[in-house]
């Protein structure tokens, strides 16, 4: 498996990517349904805490995915896809990568806004994005909670066109991401 | 001539003295130029949290420390922070328990300043969530003319010290035990 993607596979940084960030966002919005329904104490505390670390860090891989991203060829994708399919393939992408700065940065300005900055793992303190803000709080929390929702639904289209190429088209694009796939 | 020089001293000592402890000026705080803030680390990060409601009791000349005296008395239940549900839970039982403790009380026993400097310590006790500790205030007086007076200083407290945060609150892991408070007191004569 080469490093940098071809015309026909995907490289292992940008596997290592997709399958990272997608390990990263199910904890994510695993832990963001069940701290939300926490009640108040430490544990519920430490939860966000490591929720906001680990948001940050999709934030952070999803610039550094971005510029790979830009510097390689993308697989291209089967010739057989009409217009359209294209086209939806391109916009399902395109509103993921989307959601992978959106959720981050709608959290990102929700703690702003109520006051609580966000430490990354207790090593640095994020600066305040604005200032304290009750209204864009509550914006904030309303947006970021409608986004999980989207990228659930993302992800479910992602993943049931990943089985339609494979079961339904029996072409490559569902294998050529695969982690174990040289 | 023994006995006129007794009587003079006597005369003026009684004469002064009373003057010299009168002559310590009142202050009275200008609340708009003034805040009491304290910042609390949870999870790694500063939060911010401030009394709006105090009053203090000011006699003060630089002169005269050892007759200066200061008290400061907050209203716990005056606390404020930019999330509500923050300052819900800093009024409960586990926190600052303001209904049964609604005031919390500095009194300053000792002033003292730092020679060739405006930075003075202030030795005192702190009344809050029902214990008495020590404490000592550091300040600096930015602005004095003995009709105006701009005092800045900060304190670091031990909340578990206090018995605030209790329960499962009461180890140091997500909000850490120390908290620093910050004040600035703008006061004028009386």
């Amino acid at each position: 498996m080469s490093i940098k993607n071809t015309q026909h596979s995907y490289g292992v940084v940008a596997k290592t990517f997709h399958w990272l960030i997608f390990l990263i966002i199910a904890g994510l919005l695993t832990a963001g349904f069940i701290m939300t329904d926490m009640a108040n104490g430490p544990d519920k505390f430490k939860i966000i805490g490591l929720h906001k670390s680990f948001g940050i860090t999709v934030l952070t891989l999803a610039v550094l995915r971005l510029l790979w991203k830009s510097a390689n060829t993308a697989p291209v994708l089967p010739a057989m896809l009409n217009v359209w399919e294209k086209y939806a393939a391109h916009a399902g992408h395109a509103l993921l990568y989307v959601l992978m700065f959106a959720m981050p940065l709608s959290g990102w300005i929700m703690s702003s806004a109520s006051g609580f900055p966000v430490s990354v793992f207790g090593l640095f303190t994020l600066p305040n994005l604005v200032a304290p803000d009750k209204e864009l709080k509550h914006n904030m929390v309303e947006l970021h909670s409608i986004l999980a929702w989207v990228l659930i639904v993302m992800v479910s289209l992602h993943v049931l066109a990943a089985l339609l190429h494979h079961y339904y088209y029996k072409n490559d694009v569902l294998r050529r991401m695969l982690p174990w796939k040289t | 001539m023994l006995k006129i020089l007794i009587s003079w001293l006597v005369g003026s000592i009684l004469f002064f003295a009373p003057a010299a402890l009168a002559d310590i000026p009142a202050y009275t705080v200008i609340k708009e130029k003034s805040f009491i803030k304290f910042f609390a680390i949870q999870n790694g990060a500063s939060v911010e949290g401030r009394f709006n409601d105090f009053t203090a009791d000011i006699r003060f000349d630089p002169d005269h420390l050892d007759q200066s005296s200061i008290t400061v008395e907050v209203a716990t239940n005056s606390v404020s922070a930019a999330d509500d549900e923050v300052v819900k839970n800093l009024k409960t039982k586990d926190w600052l328990s303001t209904e049964i403790f609604p005031k919390a009380v500095f009194t300053c026993k000792k002033l003292t300043r730092m020679p060739t400097s405006d930075n003075y310590y202030a030795d005192g006790t702190l009344t809050l969530h029902g214990k008495t500790l020590p404490v000592v205030l550091n300040f600096q007086m930015e602005h004095f003319d003995g009709k105006n007076a701009l005092a800045t200083g900060y304190v670091t407290l031990h909340r578990m010290d206090f018995n605030i945060g209790q329960g499962e609150w009461a180890h140091d892991d997500v909000i850490k035990n120390e908290v620093r408070v910050e004040f600035r007191i703008a006061a004028e004569r009386k």
